[in-house]
């Protein structure tokens, strides 16, 4: 376990139905850390992240995040008010496989709009904001486009740049080049691997093995529904301890 | 060419009348649109809640609407009130009426843009922290409106075409001052061609509005 951890996710269970998705994982992750959750899909890496930022609630567990403990067994009853998830929603960056891009609003609006309507901040302040990180992003001159003009790969840094015009402690990444034509999955990565050499605490679902390996400083393989292996990306990646991480990886790298 | 000559002479004494009746109807048809679309956007979301005492009045109210004639509906507002002590004049039950009886099928409408919107949409404005309100306000329903602005406009050609139904309580709109001039004239062919034809303007009318409105966001 990490000391001083960030965000720290106990005991964590989540079943839809009989289907038991999440079977006691726990986990941590320090500031500044970048870690990758590789594993089979239908493996339950992305429920976790889901459940993280309370889009799915486990049925137990608890998790701390920058000191505030969060017992989902409250949140499942309704005892923690909206407002306060709302709250922590704010600090936990998201993104998704499928961008989820506000097709009604341009792409400047897309960035700036929940610092405006959740954050409050003055339009022309989340505007000039928007902008600066567009340009971080190398899509300032889309500004004003609607999304639907956007290849996949400028959708997604879009979305990129919208969750961190929240200023969010941690980013989670949803397999989120997944959905991208292989040519433009480069782009997306540069920008993440940026993003890490920043500092940006990543938490990060992904089928990409160089990224997994390269940029992140541990990597957890999850295995019908708890994390079989989990340390430095290179010792779980190069010489995995367990069976099932070896032929996972057998099976991703060494395909045609 | 005489006969046209003829159709103007019967019904060129009434045109000012019937012109006056149908902006009358017109008038009461889009303050019961205005009102339908409170109502039925409130069902629509008080339907789509998971709590019983606030979903089933919307179901109730939708499902009686939808089963009964518009007719009863009116006659309930314009006669059946007064019994209570709540007298409304014949403009005031109809417009009423018409805008309950059409909020139902607003509702419908709405719940099925609502039904449209990815779930992903919802996520994503949730994932950055939008309470209730300001994801529906500025994400969702702005999504919606565009879905449904061709089944609105049905809706809102159905309501004018239902305030001649007005007629039976007395309010002068163009169906009744019609029905007038025939009693008058003994030309109902002449008549109810051109209450047909002032009904077609409206309605063509209302349909290019929307037209305008939704070409407006063809952009994106």
């Amino acid at each position: 376990m990490t000391e001083n951890p960030e965000l720290e996710i106990n005991q964590v269970r989540k079943s839809f139905g009989s289907n038991e998705v999440l079977k006691d994982v726990s986990l941590s992750i320090g500031k500044g850390e970048v870690l990758s959750i590789i594993g089979a899909s239908g493996s339950g890496k992305s429920t976790l992240l889901r459940c993280i930022n309370l889009l799915e609630i486990p049925q137990s567990g608890h998790m701390v995040f920058k000191g505030e403990t969060i017992d989902f067994v409250d949140v499942s009853k309704g005892r923690i008010k909206q407002a306060k998830i709302n709250r922590l929603r704010t600090r936990i960056g998201m993104v998704f496989q499928s961008f989820n891009l506000w097709p009604h609003l341009s792409v400047l609006e897309n960035v700036a709009q929940a610092p405006v309507h959740v954050l409050g901040k003055p339009v022309q302040d989340a505007n000039e904001q928007a902008e600066i990180l567009l340009g971080k992003v190398g899509l300032a001159d889309k500004r004003n486009e609607p999304p639907s003009s956007l290849s996949g790969g400028q959708q997604q840094r879009v979305a990129i740049a919208r969750a961190l015009a929240m200023q969010p402690d941690i980013m989670l990444f949803d397999e989120v080049t997944s959905a991208l034509d292989p040519e433009l999955v480069g782009e997306v990565l540069d920008l993440m691997r940026q993003l890490a050499e920043e500092g940006m605490t990543m938490l990060v679902v992904t089928h990409e093995m160089g990224f997994a390996r390269h940029v992140s400083h541990r990597t957890a393989f999850f295995h019908q529904g708890h994390i079989a292996e989990i340390g430095p990306s290179e010792d779980v990646l190069s010489s995995p301890e367990n069976p099932e991480t070896r032929q996972f990886l057998d099976r991703v790298l060494n395909h045609i | 060419m005489e006969a046209i000559q003829e159709f103007y002479d019967t019904i060129s004494g009434y045109l000012p009348g019937m012109l006056y009746a149908a902006v009358l109807a017109f008038e009461v048809t889009i303050l019961a649109i205005l009102l339908s679309w409170v109502l039925g956007l409130a069902a629509a979301l008080m339907k789509n809640s998971s709590r019983a005492v606030v979903r089933l009045p919307a179901e109730f109210y939708i499902w009686f609407i939808r089963g009964t004639p518009s007719l009863i509906q009116i006659f309930i507002i314009y006669f059946g009130l007064p019994q209570f002590g709540l007298r409304l004049s014949p403009i005031t039950a109809g417009i009423i009426a018409l805008g309950l009886s059409s909020g139902a099928y607003v509702a419908e409408v709405v719940r099925s843009g609502l039904i449209a919107i990815p779930k992903g949409q919802w996520e994503s404005a949730r994932a950055v922290g939008m309470d209730q309100y300001t994801m529906m306000r500025r994400i969702i329903l702005p999504q919606v409106i565009r879905i449904i602005v061709p089944p609105l406009t049905n809706e809102a050609v159905n309501t004018l075409k239902n305030t001649s139904l007005l007629s039976v309580i007395t309010v002068v709109e163009l169906t009744l001052f019609t029905q007038m001039a025939i009693a008058a004239t003994f030309r109902p062919f002449d008549f109810y061609i051109m209450a047909a034809l002032l009904y077609l303007v409206m309605t063509t009318v209302l349909s290019r509005f929307a037209t305008w409105y939704e070409s407006r966001y063809e952009a994106y």
